[in-house]
């Protein structure tokens, strides 16, 4: 994996590969962006190309935009190890859960970092640097950080830190303050579209899946499209039959599907863009900016069938509806409550 | 040598170079200079202002060994090692890692050995907040009382979360975020002496995305200088921040302000697609709005963030608006932002923020409904001296109004007056001075004499029944005939039921026959007689018309004249 082959990243990737090309390489990198959009296969290609020691010289890879003189080559021995895994001078830590119990909240813990101190503080094995990658570093227990400042400010000769994170507000900003911050953003419709169609997903299916992931290919690749618009077309005729059907059909549905937690939370998150997409299109919002273009004519319809503070109202709703699920109310209640306040327009 | 990061490279090596803490430095320098070293010191404030800097320099001036003034030699073998961090006699910890008790212990045992080099062993404890209690509790004689050649200095960005106990025992210095001006002056020295090239307009955005941190600052041009090939330019520096460009926010804020949404759920998108945190976009409406209302209020003011043309922008973006509209649009960004950090649709949140501003009310300043409200009286009392009605024109007929009911109490009093079991103290003088003729201007014979003894019996209602006494006190005696008091009571028929009920009116006819000589009995007139009377009047329907209401009750004339309503 180089970086040729990430998508949609042409900053974050310039930054790293001019970073080597004048020797200008950071002992620490946060790279920050949404989850699913090749923050962690650019760390590895990073590392791939640090760790590389006989990076080519002049080659078929000009074309793509990368200096090839800062990129791996891919071919050798040490690349071959990173791309396994088990180059002794990369390391990768992730969230774990507690020692003492197997089933317990995954989290970067203060062991971790010792551990990541101890091996900091040797020479690297074989290659010109050491590599650590922290994924997931937003869950790191609260005193991790600090024990980490030091460590992350003045690191010993060589060693390059990199912490990868969805948003920098999940750690300290003194955390934050001593890396150099690489953002990473959604990818645009067409190239995600393109690359779901490389994955054999395309069509229909992968142009609203792109809608709905908004940019993450990593979780559109993480849903079987079919299913994913089965579910929001079942999630829509719910909402028209309870408005129609009134509470007989609401209590129906909500003792059929109640009980299972993540289809109540798919529900309410297809509901809320649907409402988001409501209030999109009676606010005159441009037709490519919604989520559901496919039903565009629904959209327009129940637009003009509901007032401002209606749709207004219904997202509140269905925010609340979320932030009960995260609070452990039950599932059932949730939808009951959430679809009687979208669609039989109780307060 | 591997590349070293510029927060690195010009980590401040002298007092003087430090950025931004003068009276920290100079009290510091100060010290040194007449040695009145303190054996603790306290570094608090926000992350990347110089606390760690200071301490290091501060330990490097007490090892210096060439040092002559307060500021360390930086030739000498002490200030070499310090540099190279290979300098055993400051030993610099920091407070995570070595939070616990026995960490603490270990610390106390090696501190009583003497230095290896120079006078003092200096301990710089970063990040002190997050010793344990315990920890902090081992350190307290230590910290008291230590060695004669040891200096602590405590570093942390959270001094509120430190015991008073230690607070109490550390000479405190609190590091200020560093002035904009400031860290801008330093960036353009850093740039020019590393002979970068760059553009002076990307300075102000990377100032105002620091904080207030010469290290964010720093961090952040680094990475600038990496993506720009070792140039800053303001695109390549918005770009990486993800960061809207002023203009492109200066465009969301007026769409806002135009009230065209279609526009404003574009910018929205843009940002998005750009990968741009949604809280920073948000973040900078905010301030837009803000600085426009400040402009407003204050057009004189000339912000030093701002260049002359962005401030005119913001001022004409202030003009069109109301002062009022600005602070709603304040208000619906600043929730947003509170929501959109929980939120797991951010973009949502913002786009509900959006459609709600440019969907704002009309808010309309309540000076301006007071000038309206005005203007109808104006307007009323205009009407009333064309109609030829005398100047107070309501109290005319009000009063002939109440003239059917005190027929109507008096003819139902001959029997009642059969049964007074005594005749009241006074009886002779003042029965028939009182009591009202039917043809004689009714209110007039009232006197001041009555008023004041009603009011008595208000009072004292008052205060064994406050509830019945507040109902009384919107009533005015309208008449006293043949022992009956008529009082009329402004009110619905809630206050009507109220006195109507048998306990409430014992109380208040006690009341009156106890204040008011002649009364014996007391009856109330709440009449729609009155309302009807009242609507009848032609000032009182021109009233009616300006302010689309309906007569509720009809109020007898007072002192001030009242009118009716």
């Amino acid at each position: 994996m180089a970086f040729e082959a990430i998508r949609g990243q042409s900053a974050a990737v310039d930054v790293l590969t001019r970073a080597i090309a004048s020797g200008r390489v950071a002992h620490a990198y946060a790279f920050v962006g949404p989850s699913g959009v090749g923050r962690k296969l650019t760390a590895r290609a990073f590392a791939k190309a640090l760790l590389c020691p006989s990076p080519p010289r002049g080659g078929e890879d000009e074309g793509e935009g990368v200096g090839v003189r800062e990129n791996a080559c891919g071919r050798c021995r040490a690349c071959r190890k990173v791309e396994k895994g088990i180059h002794p001078d990369l390391m990768l830590i992730a969230p774990t859960p507690p020692a003492t119990n197997p089933r317990g909240t995954p989290a970067i813990r203060l062991d971790a970092i010792r551990d990541l101190e101890r091996w900091a503080a040797l020479r690297p094995a074989e290659g010109p640097w050491k590599v650590f990658i922290i994924d997931d570093a937003g869950r790191m227990t609260p005193e991790t950080p600090q024990a980490f400042l030091k460590t992350l400010e003045e690191p010993p000769a060589r060693t390059v830190i990199i912490l990868i994170l969805s948003q920098t507000r999940e750690l300290p900003a003194t955390v934050i303050s001593r890396c150099q911050v690489v953002r990473f953003v959604p990818l645009g419709e067409e190239e995600t579209v393109a690359l779901l169609e490389a994955r054999g997903i395309d069509g229909p299916p992968a142009r609203l899946l792109t809608r709905a992931c908004q940019g993450r290919p990593g979780l559109a690749l993480a849903q079987d499209p079919k299913t994913w618009v089965e579910r929001r077309d079942l999630a829509l005729s719910i909402l028209a039959e309870v408005g129609a059907g009134g509470a007989g059909a609401l209590f129906k549905w909500a003792e059929s599907l109640g009980r299972d937690r993540p289809q109540v939370e798919q529900l309410i998150e297809t509901w809320w863009l649907w409402f988001r997409d409501l209030l999109c299109v009676k606010a005159g919002g441009d037709p490519r900016l919604l989520v559901h273009g496919d039903r565009q004519g629904d959209l327009t319809g129940a637009a003009d069938a509901r007032s401002w503070e209606e749709l207004l109202a219904g997202l509140c709703a269905c925010r609340e509806a979320w932030q009960a699920l995260q609070g452990n109310v039950s599932p059932r209640l949730t939808m009951e409550v959430v679809l009687s306040r979208l669609a039989l327009r109780a307060a | 040598m591997s590349y070293q990061v510029l927060a690195r490279k010009w980590r401040p090596q002298t007092f003087d170079a430090v950025v931004g803490q003068e009276p920290i430095t100079r009290t510091l320098r100060n010290a040194l200079a007449t040695g009145r070293i303190a054996h603790a010191y306290l570094f608090a404030g926000p992350r990347g202002v110089g606390k760690t800097t200071t301490a290091r320099l501060l330990a490097k001036a007490l090892l210096c060994g060439a040092r002559t003034g307060p500021e360390p030699c930086g030739a000498c073998p002490a200030c070499q090692e310090l540099v190279a961090g290979t300098l055993v006699d400051v030993i610099e910890i920091d407070g995570a890692s070595n939070r616990g008790i026995d960490e603490i212990r270990t610390l106390r045992e090696n501190v009583r050995y003497a230095p290896v080099r120079g006078r003092y062993k200096v301990y710089i404890i970063d990040e002190v907040h997050q010793l344990t209690d315990a920890a902090f509790n081992a350190l307290l004689k230590t910290l008291e009382e230590p060695p004669a050649h040891v200096v602590f200095v405590l570093a942390t960005t959270q001094p509120q979360e430190m015991p008073l106990t230690v607070l109490s025992r550390c000479q405190r210095f609190d590091f200020k975020p560093i002035a904009p001006e400031l860290l801008r002056t330093s960036l353009e020295q850093i740039l020019r002496a590393e002979k970068m090239e760059f553009d002076p307009s990307a300075l102000p955005l990377l100032v105002r995305s620091a904080e207030g941190s010469l290290r964010d600052a720093l961090s952040l041009l680094d990475t600038a200088l990496a993506y720009g090939d070792g140039r800053l330019d303001a695109e390549s520096l918005a770009h990486l921040l993800g960061a809207s460009t002023p203009a492109q926010v200066r465009a969301f804020v007026q769409a806002l302000l135009a009230r065209d949404g279609a526009v404003a759920l574009g910018a929205i998108d843009r940002a998005a697609r750009g990968g741009e945190d949604l809280v920073f976009l948000c973040r900078e409406a905010i301030e837009g709005v803000r600085r426009s209302l400040l402009l407003k209020l204050a057009p004189h003011l000339c912000p030093p963030d701002l260049t002359a043309a962005e401030g005119d922008a913001f001022r004409a973006q202030g003009a069109e608006v109301s002062v009022e509209e600005l602070l709603y649009l304040l208000k619906v960004f600043v929730e947003a932002e509170g929501e959109l950090r929980r939120s797991p649709h951010p973009r949502v949140e913002l786009e509900i923020a959006a459609v709600k501003a440019t969907r704002r009310p009309v808010v309309v300043a309540i000076e301006s409904v007071l000038a309206r409200v005005e203007e109808a009286e104006e307007r009323l009392r205009r009407m009333a001296v064309v109609g030829g009605v005398a100047p107070t024109p309501a109290s005319a007929p009000v009063q002939e109004s109440l003239i059917p009911l005190e027929a109507g109490a008096r003819s139902q009093s001959p029997p009642a007056s059969r049964i007074t079991p005594s005749p009241p103290p006074r009886p002779a003088t003042n029965s028939p001075g009182r009591s009202l003729a039917p043809g004689a201007g009714p209110a007039a014979t009232l006197g001041q004499g009555l008023e004041a003894e009603w009011r008595q019996v208000v009072d004292e209602v008052m205060q064994r029944k406050p509830s019945l006494g507040a109902v009384l006190d919107q009533s005015t005696p309208v008449a006293l005939a043949e022992g009956t008091l008529t009082v009329a009571v402004v009110g619905n028929h809630f206050h009507k039921d109220l006195l109507a009920d048998r306990a409430n009116h014992d109380l208040v006819t006690q009341s009156v026959r106890r204040h008011i000589p002649g009364a014996i009995r007391f009856e109330i007139s709440v009449g729609t007689g009155q309302v009807a009377g009242a609507q009848g009047h032609p000032a009182v329907q021109a009233a009616l018309g300006v302010f689309q209401g309906d007569v509720v009750a009809v109020r007898p004339r007072t002192q001030e004249g009242g009118e009716g309503q």
